[in-house]
């Protein structure tokens, strides 16, 4: 077990994130990427974090783990292994990414070095966080998790480019698992492959949780990659969650106009009728005020263009979201549906 | 696409894409720090060997051939005076004028070298990218044989072919300084080239039955030139530096025609062992400030042009405190 | 909102009226050039075989799908299908007019009437150029247009006609400027601006967000009812080409391996390879499994294919007749392998000599042994390998072994290569032994 690992003991969060915010600066002002974000991973747990382009979704996963350009502002609480990551120093975040935290990106092609053979590649990410580790050690742990992706040992000395998109993919993976971190954060790690393949990495992020008990936060922007490969569901918008549950039960009964307009909005094989989501994301150098999706919410009332939604609890997590209250001190007037012009179709992301 | 909205490119969606002024302008207006002085100081001292080039006959005391003004004869290696600031040299011409003339000379030949080689140049390297096959093979041949041979051998070699050929010292100057430089630019537009045309675009413009001709200039020559100013400006400088090894060597432009900084140069070098430095140190100066001038000019716009350099730092960002409703919010939802 | 358009919304169902586009027996073979030296000599040491023998008609008002994953020729198939990459055997009839083997300008006039779309519409539009003169450009191109005036004219008509108004509003930006679902849609503004029949769509809607993606269909359907364009809809998402395609066309390694009416392969797939492709999609229902029974691997290279069928390496219901091959042995043993404990596979790896020996495609092949190793004892791995997998759809690929000296000898059934047949499915042929009468 990893160094990150074994000091909290018990079931508690693996991450938690309290309150992050992480803004950039443009010459139009401040970019509100992530804008007051609470979200917690449990051991062993695969969350998804899903949202359209823009919502931020990328920005909070680099967040977490200090990727960010420099100059970006950054505030809140990372909780992990009893840390906070925010404001921690450069050389301590890099200890933490591998070992604790890993990562897997989306263009396996690009993050392997061609000129190394796979079996260097392993020696030198283990080496890099792990003293004393031995030759047949490594190897041993590099056939292990290379074995868990089905990468098979015959091919251990081989180089990058003998390999498929999908097997570069699963041994960027299997990179990530042999320093047995205690949370991957995974984004977008099946967009540049093809259905089949997609599927078989779906599958082994899938049995990630029971094999390693590994927290798993899996960005993406395909609802039904979450659906086959996560616990939980979080969705985000505007660079805020609006809402958090089980999967099973916010896909079944989505409590947030959002989640409901990009469940009807995704074309399934059961899709009889196209639905979409009228506008597009607000500039987030400008945010509109209260609910940041009153613009396009076909629900919307008086009070969600001038107050920001409370998070409320649901069954089985979080929605923010004035439908779902809480309902103390508005007057009948905040509850009339919202009165604004029709969008344009082109008004799109 | 959604995962390639990478943290750094949130800040910059506006600034992507646009018109060819547009993409060279902008970033130039935005600029700040140090590509920023080093295009300011550039630009002045280019400025002012513009201002003396254009308005040589109005700011230069004397012709550069004169000898003698209102009747009185010019001394021989006259000492800086009064009369010439600069002093006079061996043929008895003073030394300022020959300068301030020799600034003309100079910018003369230059922009029509770097003119003709950019021309030249992009015109080439876009045809042998775009068609590639056995037209590019020897194009890129020609143009590596070119490279390879040292510059001022090879500037020499077209000078003594093209003497007496096309007219003026001026023009021979430049020709042999064109032949130089058209391989850089060759390379660098044949090499964006190669990659601007497997974009999609290309492709669409070929859908829509765009002609060859028709593709490069529409839709290729505007996406491959972004580095050409920057080597423009960085082979001006060199450029001045050729055409003074030409006139040093005598290869260049004759003294009659115009005053030349290396010719002036290579008549100093005997002056100086007796003690006359004015004939040698001010031509030496003009040469040493342009090409800085020049070399700063290229440099600022390499920082601010060249996609790889060019790390557009985020702002630092302020964040404001929290509001306070966030707080009151918490409580009465009693969530957190 | 939209509904799925019916086909009958012109005269007559699509496959009624006359054919626009017929491809026989289509070949796009690529030359591949050698290492460095056969490079300098211009030397080609095979081909890579994008597109081989594809056959179609496309009637008009007809939506075809194009489906497959990357590798499998539909890109390359579209691009021939346009005389933008050069075909190399076969025939592409254009309303009756032969267009392969006439050079691109000649090809020139009929430019306007077929017209494409493309997967990134960022990549698509030209940076430097403004969205009006973009959208402008075919008309200039062709000298369609009469003036100034007229050519403003048509640029708002198409701005409107995709969506984007006021145009006034867009015709200045440049491509940086717009959203994806906006550059999409000046990219469909532009291929249709000189009025053409048949429109190909590569990807249109998979680089978009999910959101966009049904606004951007739906004006692709719009499109076809009031022009009535003819589609080629390339694309890997099976769900989109439901939604849209009146015949679905399934590409694998070059081949339509199955082809016919939408709604027949939806419901009911003939090619197993259809099959798992239909499994695969992953579903926004968390009460789905996660498929386990994927086809495993990935679609094998093109400048060496399979022997026989060339999806019998990754099939789950293959038999003799497929095509095993010396390859498919030493897929298995890595398999095989990949089961063992480390200590296990040094073991069994130690007898076996150089495995590289397998990797050159034959029906009969020597599994060699280690030095100090005899024929013998590579004939008990393989039958530790075979007691281990005996299930294995590869076992039936083998006629027989006969142990040598320094190895073992293994021959495998002669395959045969499908061809497309018709199935009990009205109007759907897959090209799937399962499916050869004998």
């Amino acid at each position: 077990m990893s160094r990150f690992d074994d000091d909290g003991a018990g079931p508690g969060p693996v991450l938690q994130v309290d309150d992050l915010r992480v803004w950039y600066g443009t010459p139009r002002g401040p970019v509100r990427a992530v804008d007051g974000l609470n979200l917690t991973v449990a051991r062993g747990e695969s969350v998804g974090l899903v949202g359209e382009s823009g919502c931020g979704k990328s920005t909070l996963g680099r967040g977490i783990v200090g990727l960010l350009p420099p100059g970006t502002g950054i505030d809140g609480e990372v909780r992990f292994a009893d840390r906070n990551l925010v404001g921690l120093p450069p050389a301590a975040l890099r200890d933490i990414r591998g070992p604790g935290i890993g990562l897997i990106f989306q263009e396996p092609m690009t993050r392997l070095n061609p000129l190394l053979r796979i079996s260097d590649h392993f020696a030198e990410t283990i080496r890099a966080h792990e003293s004393g580790v031995g030759r047949k050690e490594i190897r041993a742990r590099s056939l292990e998790a290379l074995r868990g992706m089905g990468i098979p040992p015959t091919r251990f000395d081989h180089y990058p480019h003998e390999f498929s998109g999908g097997m570069r993919q699963r041994i960027m993976i299997a990179l990530v698992l042999v320093l047995r971190p205690a949370l991957v954060i995974a984004d977008e790690p099946t967009t540049s492959l093809d259905v089949l393949v997609e599927a078989q990495i779906l599958s082994i992020l899938a049995d990630l949780r029971a094999n390693f008990d590994t927290g798993l936060l899996l960005i993406t922007h395909n609802l039904g990659i979450i659906a086959e490969a996560c616990d939980r569901v979080a969705v985000m918008y505007a660079g805020r969650l609006a809402e958090v549950g089980y999967a099973r039960e916010v896909f079944a009964e989505p409590a947030h106009p959002y989640t409901q307009a990009l469940l009807a909005s995704t074309i399934s094989l059961r899709t009889t009728e196209l639905s979409y989501i009228p506008g597009a994301p607000p500039d987030l150098a400008d945010p509109p005020p209260g609910c940041r999706f009153h613009p396009r919410c076909q629900k919307a009332m008086r009070q969600c263009a001038q107050h920001e939604p409370i998070p409320v609890r649901t069954a089985s997590g979080e929605v923010t979201c004035w439908l779902h209250g809480p309902s103390n001190g508005q007057s009948p007037v905040d509850l009339e549906p919202l009165v604004r012009e029709e969008l344009r179709s082109a008004d799109e992301a | 696409m959604t995962a390639n909205v990478g943290s750094a490119e949130v800040g910059t969606t506006q600034a992507r894409g646009g018109g060819l002024t547009r993409r060279l302008i902008g970033p130039i207006r935005e600029a700040h720090g140090l590509p920023k002085v080093l295009l300011w100081v550039g630009g002045g001292l280019f400025a002012v060997f513009v201002i003396c080039a254009i308005f040589a006959p109005w700011i230069a005391p004397y012709s550069f051939d004169a000898t003698s003004s209102g009747g009185k004869q010019f001394p021989k290696y006259g000492h800086p005076s009064a009369a010439h600031w600069f002093g006079t040299n061996v043929t008895n011409h003073d030394v300022l004028s020959i300068v301030i003339y020799g600034a003309r000379t100079a910018l003369e030949v230059v922009v029509l070298a770097v003119l003709f080689s950019v021309i030249v140049g992009v015109v080439l390297g876009l045809i042998s990218g775009y068609y590639g096959g056995w037209l590019d093979r020897i194009l890129v041949l020609i143009m590596d044989a070119l490279f390879a041979f040292p510059y001022l051998l090879l500037a020499i070699v077209v000078a003594f072919l093209l003497a007496g050929k096309v007219g003026g010292g001026v023009m021979t100057a430049a020709l042999s300084i064109t032949v130089v430089y058209v391989p850089q630019y060759f390379r660098v537009v044949r090499n964006s080239v190669l990659s601007a045309k497997q974009e999609s675009y290309v492709e669409a413009a070929r859908a829509l039955g765009a002609r060859p001709r028709t593709i490069m200039g529409r839709y290729l020559f505007g996406n491959v030139i972004q580095s050409v100013p920057v080597i423009a400006t960085l082979n001006a400088a060199d450029a001045i530096l050729t055409l003074a090894g030409l006139g040093f060597l005598g290869y260049g432009i004759q003294p009659g025609d115009a005053a030349e900084w290396g010719y002036e140069l290579s008549r100093a070098v005997t002056d100086a062992g007796a003690g006359i430095w004015w004939t040698g140190l001010f031509p030496g100066l003009a040469i040493v400030l342009l090409v800085v001038g020049l070399t700063l000019i290229g440099e600022g716009l390499n920082d601010i042009l060249n996609p790889v350099l060019r790390r557009r730092f985020g702002r630092l960002v302020v964040m404001p405190a929290r509001p306070r409703s966030q707080e009151v919010a918490g409580d009465v939802g009693g969530e957190r | 909102m939209p509904t799925k358009p019916e086909a009958s919304t012109q005269s007559g169902t699509p496959t009624q009226r006359d054919a626009l586009v017929e491809v026989r027996d289509l070949q796009v073979h690529f030359a591949i050039r050698g290492g460095v030296l056969g490079r300098l000599a211009g030397r080609s040491v095979g081909a890579v075989k994008a597109v081989d023998g594809v056959s179609f008609t496309l009637h008009r008002g007809e939506v075809l799908g194009l489906v497959g994953e990357s590798g499998s020729g539909k890109t390359t198939l579209s691009r021939a299908l346009l005389g933008l990459v050069p075909a190399t055997g076969g025939s592409i009839r254009y309303a009756g007019t032969e267009i392969t083997g006439r050079s691109e300008r000649s090809l020139r006039p009929m430019r306007s009437k077929m017209q494409m779309v493309f997967q990134d519409p960022h990549a698509a539009l030209n940076p430097a150029m403004d969205i009006a003169t973009a959208i402008a450009h075919p008309l200039r191109i062709h000298g369609a247009a009469k003036g100034r005036a007229d050519i403003d004219n048509r640029v708002r008509a198409a701005l409107e006609r995709v969506g984007l108004s006021p145009p006034e509003q867009f015709m200045a930006k440049y491509p940086g400027d717009l959203s994806g679902g906006q550059k999409q849609r000046a990219v469909l503004a532009r291929a249709i601006m000189l009025g053409p029949e048949l429109l190909v769509a590569d990807e249109p809607v998979s680089m978009l967000d999910m959101s966009v993606r049904a606004k951007i269909l739906d004006l692709m359907i719009e499109l076809r009812r009031a022009l009535d364009l003819t589609y080629i809809y390339i694309t890997h998402d099976l769900a989109t080409a439901k939604f849209f395609c009146d015949t679905i066309a399934i590409m694998y390694l070059g081949r339509i391996v199955e082809i016919g009416p939408a709604e027949q392969i939806y419901a009911a797939p003939q090619h197993p390879y259809t099959k798992a492709l239909l499994a695969a999609i992953p579903e926004p229902d968390p009460t789905r499994e996660v498929p386990r029974n994927l086809p495993r691997g990935e679609i094998p290279d093109a400048a060496v294919p399979p022997l026989g069928c060339a999806f019998h390496p990754r099939c789950p219901v293959a038999f003799d007749r497929c095509g095993w091959e010396s390859r498919d042995l030493r897929t298995l043993l890595e398999q095989h392998w990949l089961e063992l404990p480390v200590e296990q596979y040094n073991a069994e790896r130690a007898v076996l000599g150089d495995l590289d020996r397998l990797d050159a495609p034959a029906t009969e092949v020597v599994v060699p042994a280690a030095r100090g190793h005899s024929g013998a004892d590579v004939a008990d791995l393989l039958r530790t390998v075979r007691d281990a997998h005996p299930d294995e759809v590869f076992w039936q690929g083998v006629a027989g072994t006969e142990v040598l000296a320094d190895g073992v000898r293994v021959l495998f059934h002669q395959g045969t290569d499908p061809r497309l047949r018709s199935t009990n499915r009205d109007g759907v042929r897959a090209a799937c032994l399962l499916h050869d009468s004998e």
